[in-house]
């Protein structure tokens, strides 16, 4: 059942990460990523990490992609005629990073030493509190400075002068 | 229980796609929806080490990452709206300035 579970949801991502890279219109492709951002939440829940799944939904696919579809309705790109992928001879070098990169990877794995399954973590709402608060706490409140920064930066850049 | 290595592989071609993606695409907007694939990528890889180790030093800084993400995004798409405003166009190889 875990298993059935894990490569549906390992399938939808792939599938819609790869109309993500594929699709001429970014609409499509934010909304492709909201749905791959779910399954991936939802893998994250399969190996233990409910807080970080909840997190996941509620700020990536809630937040961060809506101002995503926010930004392109406001830009208007309709009439932008740059809609076409790369042509040609960058096309397909785009096509050969891929499949070095995948040949790469097929390396990696094949030297990767068996690892430990372990089941004994669980990442709920409660623990993960506790870790941030305590060990992470410096990390964790510079965060907060970044996103106070970034938020400012952001007004700041996209002012009307 | 579902192997670790099947957590890294999925999310090894999730990255593979999101980086081909970057080179695929001309249109700012796409580019940067790739590179939020990317990471959310390198956050499942996290998660999963997260597992197999045993402890929650992965999830927390994958929670790190989804902050810095977020910050990433939030000031990428104010330079987009700046950028389309004085130049009218988003797409990567009209942008020059910075040439030479």
């Amino acid at each position: 059942m875990e298993s059935v579970v894990f490569y549906f949801l390992a399938g939808v991502s792939i599938i819609m990460a790869l109309v993500v890279a594929g699709s001429r219109r970014p609409t499509y492709g934010a909304l492709a990523l909201i749905v791959c951002f779910c399954a991936v939440a939802g893998l994250y829940a399969l190996s233990g990490a409910t807080f970080l799944a909840a997190v996941q939904i509620i700020v990536y696919a809630g937040a961060v992609l809506v101002v995503f579809l926010i930004v392109i309705m406001l830009l208007d790109l309709r009439g932008e005629t740059s809609f076409k992928e790369r042509t040609g001879a960058l096309r397909w070098a785009a096509m050969l990073v891929g499949v070095m990169l995948l040949g790469l990877m097929g390396i990696a794995f094949d030297g990767l030493p068996s690892l430990p399954t372990d089941e004994g973590v669980a990442g709920t709402a409660a623990a993960m509190g506790n870790f941030l608060l305590t060990r992470y706490l410096v990390p964790f409140e510079a965060t907060a400075i970044l996103i106070l920064a970034a938020l400012v930066g952001a007004t700041w850049l996209a002012r009307r002068s | 229980m579902i192997p670790v290595q099947h957590y890294l592989v999925v999310s090894a071609l999730l990255f593979l796609i999101g980086a081909t993606g970057v080179f695929f695409h001309r249109n700012l907007v796409s580019i940067f929806l790739c590179v939020e694939l990317m990471l959310n990528a390198v956050n499942l890889t996290l998660v999963a080490g997260s597992r197999s180790v045993g402890n929650l030093e992965g999830q927390a800084l994958a929670l790190l990452v989804i902050v810095v993400a977020a910050a990433e995004a939030a000031v990428g798409l104010a330079i987009l709206i700046a950028l389309h405003r004085k130049r009218e166009t988003i797409n990567v190889d009209d942008q020059n300035l910075l040439r030479y």
